[in-house]
């Protein structure tokens, strides 16, 4: 149980996916204008990173790696992470219509997520078992959503802020992230104060 | 009038295509990773050869060790003797343990009378800035010319051996997890070459 | 193609349409790991490598591939592309594996080469899908290195590894914030600032923002994007009044009632 926080402090916080690893930025530059937006991507992309890590996971370990084929896993994740998007997209416009066009064009973006790409190679590099994976996962998502809830609103407040003309719009935006991105690093001591 | 739709695009036959270029992909893959495995294997002993060499400069030879399962029950990477002109110059054990990251793999270098000469941190994913400093020579030169019955620990002292000395390192700040895991697996070092003597 | 067609092509992938500066793709490597001019440049490279050849073969193949299942095709070809990468690399160039990491892998998600894969090279033929290949690479990797030299010399006080001392001479030490995750934002941050000051001096006649310039078509991404800015207009307006619509959408909507008042 208590890994299993560690696992979920670490990757919300610490090593969060966007402002520490840098995964996902495209979505974190591209959507936070709009909150509704980034919140239903980051719910979006959370799941998927769950189903995708529940899919892929016992195909690794129990397919790739004792047939000596780990090299085919790039390969074969983000085949796995196209298809779990499809099959998403095709469920939600069954079963939720509302959200799915509520989210419209950017379900089938989250393929190239790399967030979720990199959440796959990371439950393999660290060695994880697999509720440790899944539950890495779920942070991984988790952190995802607050680093896009907290840059939307920075964003928000940034179009009443008048910078230098050359400032405008991205560069501005970029360098309150990286503000942003400094504020999460106050977290590094944590996970090893909390648990050490 | 319509456009009959091309045969590539009608029933089936768009999912064969797919089959198809991922059957052509495999292949690809399966043929450059088998071109390359010489190469790639070959550079892995060489950086591990020079590894070697760091802790044991005049050696010339390294033959394995044979060893028993650890009563801990971990297991070693690596276990070799270190000889220069046929002279026992000491042993080089790998033990990794896992830090914050993935495994952290420690390359121990004792020499026969039992003194740990020197440590070194293999590739880790660790920190930058923090986890990652464990690397660097000042962590290191703790370890450096101590003795293999220490129980060394950064922060939580768990000795259960009576015969062993605990003995305190200055953990990296902010990263105590990483510097425990060096700790631990100095330990099981420690542990292995014990195991010879007896 | 003609010589003037080769030429534009493989500029603009520098400046005006520069994909990472301009269009804004390819950002997750371009912040990870710039944290040297070597590991910059080599990961420019690495993708160009990709690109090009994915350009490539999903060119020859773009009579053969079916419509539906393309995307999937073209990601396919593009992660063998990766994975062949990565073999040459270990076998190679060992470090610069070492340095670049989880990255390599995550080159397939890289939405130049899907973008340029799904916009460009399969509608054209070979030969101009691998001039576009160099040409946006080239882009990303004059980027890429840029960011990386500049976060290298202020975070660290080198250059390609080389300490330069006499920047300490001159009171500049090294600042560490530069070489981890917040110096990364700021540094390209200001890098397409200035990115923006220099396309504004060099096409006088057709000022480029980063948000005006054209947009690569992932499918409906840029009727997303026009949607997103309406959405937002729409609520300012609401909560404070007509006045606060500034920007694109300020200057779309007086265009509008200017219209209307003739």
């Amino acid at each position: 149980m208590k890994t299993l926080l560690m696992i979920l402090f670490s990757v919300i916080l610490v090593d969060n996916l966007v402002l520490s690893k840098f995964l996902g930025i495209c979505s974190f530059l591209g959507l936070t204008k709009n909150l509704k937006n980034s919140m239903g991507m980051s719910a979006a992309v959370t799941f998927v990173m769950l189903v995708a890590t529940a899919v892929t996971y016992p195909i690794y370990h129990l397919l790739l790696a004792p047939l000596n084929l780990t090299y085919l896993d790039n390969l074969v994740f983000i085949l796995v992470i196209a298809s779990t998007v499809q099959v998403i997209e095709a469920i939600m416009h069954k079963l939720l219509p509302a959200l799915y066009n509520a989210l419209g064009i950017y379900l089938p973006l989250i393929t190239t997520n790399c967030a979720i790409l990199g959440v796959m190679f990371l439950n393999i590099d660290q060695e994880l078992s697999f509720v440790q994976a899944l539950v890495n996962g779920l942070g991984a998502g988790l952190g995802f959503m607050l680093a896009m809830f907290l840059f939307a609103g920075v964003r928000q407040r940034l179009e009443d802020a008048e910078p230098p003309e050359f400032l405008k719009g991205l560069p501005i935006a970029l360098i309150s992230a990286g503000i942003v991105s400094m504020s999460f690093m106050g977290f590094k001591g944590l996970v090893e104060n909390l648990f050490g | 009038m319509a456009k009959r739709t091309a045969l590539k695009d009608r029933g089936i036959m768009p999912a064969l295509v797919l089959f198809v270029i991922c059957l052509l992909a495999t292949t690809c893959l399966a043929m450059t990773y088998e071109l390359t495995a010489e190469r790639r294997a070959r550079l892995e002993q060489e950086a591990l050869m020079a590894n070697k060499q760091i802790l044991f400069s005049t050696a010339d030879e390294f033959k394995p060790v044979d060893y028993q399962a650890l009563p801990s029950g971990h297991e070693l990477e690596l276990f070799e003797a270190a000889y220069a002109n046929g002279e026992l110059q000491g042993y080089l054990i790998q033990a990794s343990v896992k830090g914050y990251g993935k495994l952290v793999p420690v390359l121990s270098a004792f020499d026969p009378e039992g003194q740990l000469l020197a440590i070194l941190v293999g590739d880790n994913d660790e920190t930058a800035g923090l986890g990652k400093r464990i690397e660097e020579d000042e962590f290191r030169a703790q370890f450096s010319e101590q003795s293999a019955f220490n129980y060394y620990y950064a922060k939580a002292q768990k000795n259960a051996n009576p015969e062993l000395e605990p003995l305190q390192i200055d953990a990296i700040s902010g990263a105590t997890i990483s510097s425990e895991a060096v700790c631990e697996a100095v330990n099981i070092a420690a542990e292995a070459f014990r195991s010879l003597e007896d | 193609m003609a010589k003037t067609e080769i030429k534009k092509v493989l500029t603009r992938g520098l400046l005006q349409q520069n994909p990472l500066l301009a269009l804004l793709l390819g950002t997750c490597p371009a912040l990870a790991v710039t944290t040297s001019a070597v590991n910059g440049l080599g990961m420019g490279l690495a993708s160009t490598f990709v690109l090009f050849s994915a350009n490539l073969v999903i060119s020859l193949l773009r009579k053969l591939i079916p419509d539906k299942v393309r995307i999937p095709a073209f990601i396919t070809i593009i992660a063998s592309f990766v994975t062949i990468l990565k073999f040459l690399l270990q076998a190679f160039l060992p470090d610069l594996d070492k340095a670049l990491g989880i990255f390599i892998p995550l080159i397939t998600v890289n939405c130049i080469i899907l973008g340029r894969a799904e916009a460009f090279a399969s509608k054209n033929k070979p030969l101009a899908a691998m001039i576009d290949g160099i040409g946006m690479g080239l882009g990303f990797t004059a980027a890429l290195f840029s960011i990386g030299l500049l976060r290298e010399l202020l975070g660290n006080g080198s250059a390609f590894g080389y300490k330069l001392t006499f920047l300490e001479a001159i009171g500049l030490k090294p600042m560490t914030l530069f070489v981890l995750p917040p110096g990364g934002f700021i540094i390209f941050g200001i890098l397409i600032a200035f990115s923006q000051l220099l396309m504004k001096k060099l096409y006088t006649d057709e000022p480029y923002t980063a948000e005006k310039a054209p947009r690569i078509q992932l499918d409906k991404v840029e009727s997303a994007y026009a949607g997103q800015d309406r959405q937002t207009a729409e609520r300012k307006e609401r909560i404070r009044g007509p006045e606060a619509v500034t920007g694109a959408e300020g200057q779309k909507r007086q265009a509008e009632a200017s219209e209307e008042a003739k």
